[in-house]
Order: C-alpha cells, then sequence, then structure tokens
C-alpha cells in the first residue's frame, strides 16, 4: 500500500469507472485517498448547488413564454439573423461583379482626357474665346462683300 | 383460442405517455428547469439559453408523433437539448465576429449568509468559479457528459440514452473530463 492509486488514476477511481478491487480496497483504507475524492466531490457538489440555485433564481426572475409557442412570431424571431448574412453575403457578390464595370469606366474616363493636361481652365477659356475670334473675324465681312462692292463702283462716279 | 385484446400489466415505463407529451403546457412546466439548466450549463449564456430551451420544447411538440416511449420524456427532450446546443456551438464557430456574454459563477448566486465568514465565501467561490472554468474548456461531449452526471445527476445509461453513446463510451468522456479538470484545478492551486 505504498503506492497510492489516486496519483495516476484519480479520475477512474472518483468516476468509479474500471476501478480494481484492490485500488477500492486501498481508498477505502487510506484516510489521503479518501480525504482527496472527498474535497473532490464537495466542489463539484457545490457547483452542482450553485448552477441549481443560480438557475432557479433566474428562472424566477424571468416568466416563461414557453407555454404558448407562436409559430409565425418565432420565425419572424430567427430570420434577422439570417436576412443580414444574405443581405451581406448578395452584397458582397454584387460588388465583386460590378468590379470590372466600374475599373472600365474609369479606364475610359482617363482616356478621353485632352492631350494638354497643363491647361487650367481660365487658358481653355482663353483659348476659346481666341478660335472664336478668328473664326468670326473670317466669317463676317463675308456676307458684307458684296455692299462693299457696291460702294466700291458707287464712289468713282462721285 | 388467441385473446383479441390484451388484458396484460404493461408496464408504465414503456408506455407511451401521450397525455404528458400532447399537453405543451404542463410539458413546460415540468422539464423547463432541468432543460434550461443543462442548455445554460453547456453554452453559459442566459439568453441564448432561454431560446434555446424554447426551441427544445416547440421542436418536440413539433415531432411528438415521432416519440416511441422508449425512453423517458425527459431523456427525450435532453436528447433534443443535446442536438440544439451542438448544433448551436458548431453555428458559433462561424459567427466570431459575435461575442456572448458569459456568466461567471460568481454572478450566478448570492450566497446566503448562512455563518461563513467572508474569506471562506471567497475561498469557496473561487474553487466553483475554477471547476465551471474548466467545464466550460472541456470539449462538447466532455462538457455535456460532466454536466449531465454532476449537474444533473443522471445515471450512466441515462446519461448514454440522452447522447446516443454506449455506456462505456460515457464513461470514457468522463473520466476524461474529471482528468482535465483535476488538471486545471493543479494548475491554478
Amino acid at each position: 500500500m505504498s503506492r497510492h492509486p489516486l496519483e495516476e488514476h484519480f479520475a477512474e477511481c472518483f468516476v468509479n469507472s474500471s476501478v480494481t478491487p484492490e485500488q477500492l480496497h486501498h481508498i477505502r483504507q487510506c484516510l489521503k485517498c479518501r480525504e482527496e475524492l472527498q474535497q473532490f466531490e464537495g466542489m463539484i457538489a457545490l457547483l452542482r448547488d450553485t448552477v441549481r440555485t443560480g438557475v432557479d433564481e433566474r428562472l424566477c426572475e424571468r416568466p416563461s413564454q414557453l407555454g404558448r409557442p407562436a409559430p409565425a412570431v418565432r420565425r419572424l424571431e430567427h430570420t434577422p439573423g439570417l436576412v443580414w448574412k444574405w443581405a451581406l453575403a448578395a452584397a458582397v457578390v454584387v460588388s465583386i461583379g460590378m468590379l470590372p464595370l466600374v475599373f472600365q469606366s474609369w479606364q475610359g474616363r482617363q482616356g478621353r482626357r485632352p492631350a494638354s493636361p497643363g491647361l487650367n481652365s481660365d487658358q481653355d477659356a482663353a483659348a476659346l474665346m481666341e478660335s472664336i475670334n478668328i473664326h468670326v473675324s473670317r466669317d463676317l465681312p463675308a456676307p458684307m462683300e458684296p455692299l462693299m462692292l457696291v460702294v466700291r463702283q458707287v464712289q468713282p462716279k462721285q | 383460442m388467441k385473446p383479441t385484446a390484451t388484458t396484460e400489466f404493461i408496464p408504465t415505463g414503456k408506455v407511451k405517455p401521450i397525455s404528458e407529451i400532447e399537453n405543451i403546457e404542463s410539458l413546460v412546466e415540468r422539464y423547463r428547469t432541468r432543460v434550461f439548466r443543462f442548455i445554460f450549463a453547456s453554452i453559459r449564456d442566459l439568453d441564448t439559453a432561454e431560446t434555446l430551451t424554447q426551441d427544445c420544447f416547440w421542436k418536440a411538440h413539433q415531432h411528438r408523433s415521432s416519440f416511441r416511449g422508449d425512453c423517458s420524456v425527459h431523456t427525450w427532450l435532453l436528447r433534443i437539448a443535446i442536438n440544439l446546443v451542438r448544433d448551436h456551438v458548431r453555428t458559433k464557430r462561424f459567427q466570431f465576429w459575435k461575442k456572448a456574454e458569459l456568466v461567471p459563477s460568481h454572478e450566478l448566486v448570492n450566497w446566503p449568509d448562512c455563518g461563513i465568514s467572508p474569506e471562506e465565501q471567497s475561498d469557496i467561490s473561487d474553487q466553483v468559479n475554477t471547476i465551471w472554468k474548466a467545464s466550460g474548456s472541456l470539449s462538447e461531449r466532455q462538457r455535456t457528459v460532466f454536466i449531465l452526471r454532476y449537474i444533473e445527476d443522471l445515471e450512466i445509461h441515462e446519461i448514454a440514452e440522452s447522447t446516443g453513446l454506449s455506456e462505456s463510451s460515457v464513461n470514457v468522456h468522463l473520466v476524461r473530463a474529471v482528468r482535465n479538470i483535476r488538471r486545471r484545478l493543479g494548475a491554478t492551486k
């Protein structure tokens, strides 16, 4: 009886599973082993009492709604989580699908940019006015040309 | 001549307790505490435990016709509860962003003033808390078996019926659970 079986087989002895008669005999006789088992047993009993008392108290605080199962309401209670999951998954799929389109349109915008990106808006406006002026100064006299001819024809007679 | 109707004694344990299952209110009243306690001890979240307890009774009511009466109603309800807890744990693995507020054992109960000193109370509370935490870190099957045996006080054959395991398997899981808890206790001492 020099070796205590609890040192190696505590769990087996506590559960009372696959314990040899010799080990059982030792535990019955040995004060140290008995105390050790009783101490652990006491802790487990404390846990049991704690959980039981605690749960009883909680259940008294929360009146039961269990007697009235309402399937429609219950289904609604269950859906928000599911809807959110599906919505999130759908959003991810859609955004992944949109990526090529967004990339394409961005590339297109890059391609349509003017060749001289150094010009600012004032310079653009000035260049535009200049081209208009050139156009107007060249085009406006054209309709007046016949009138000028008449004027020239009239002038020598005076 | 063969008798047309049996007049033999039928053991009550094997008779399908139809009325007990049919009447949902009495079923809930009778088993609510035990089912809730098991689920709560398994997942340690009061709100989820309440929801799963509801689910358990709802499923029992839905599938009452499938109850063959080969086990007690309590065992049958526990079997449903075990499956619900297992499903919940598996689903929760994929919901890592959700954090449930788990109940520590010292919040579970206010120790009654029964003549023990605050130091003793604190010591007891620490011990219980350590076992509570240690049992929480067990594998799902070990925890289930441990709770059914030491919190629900079920016999090995009842645990075997509830979990669908053989009695020797239950014993093996129980031994491993106790060994792991003791290891944890040793580590904290």
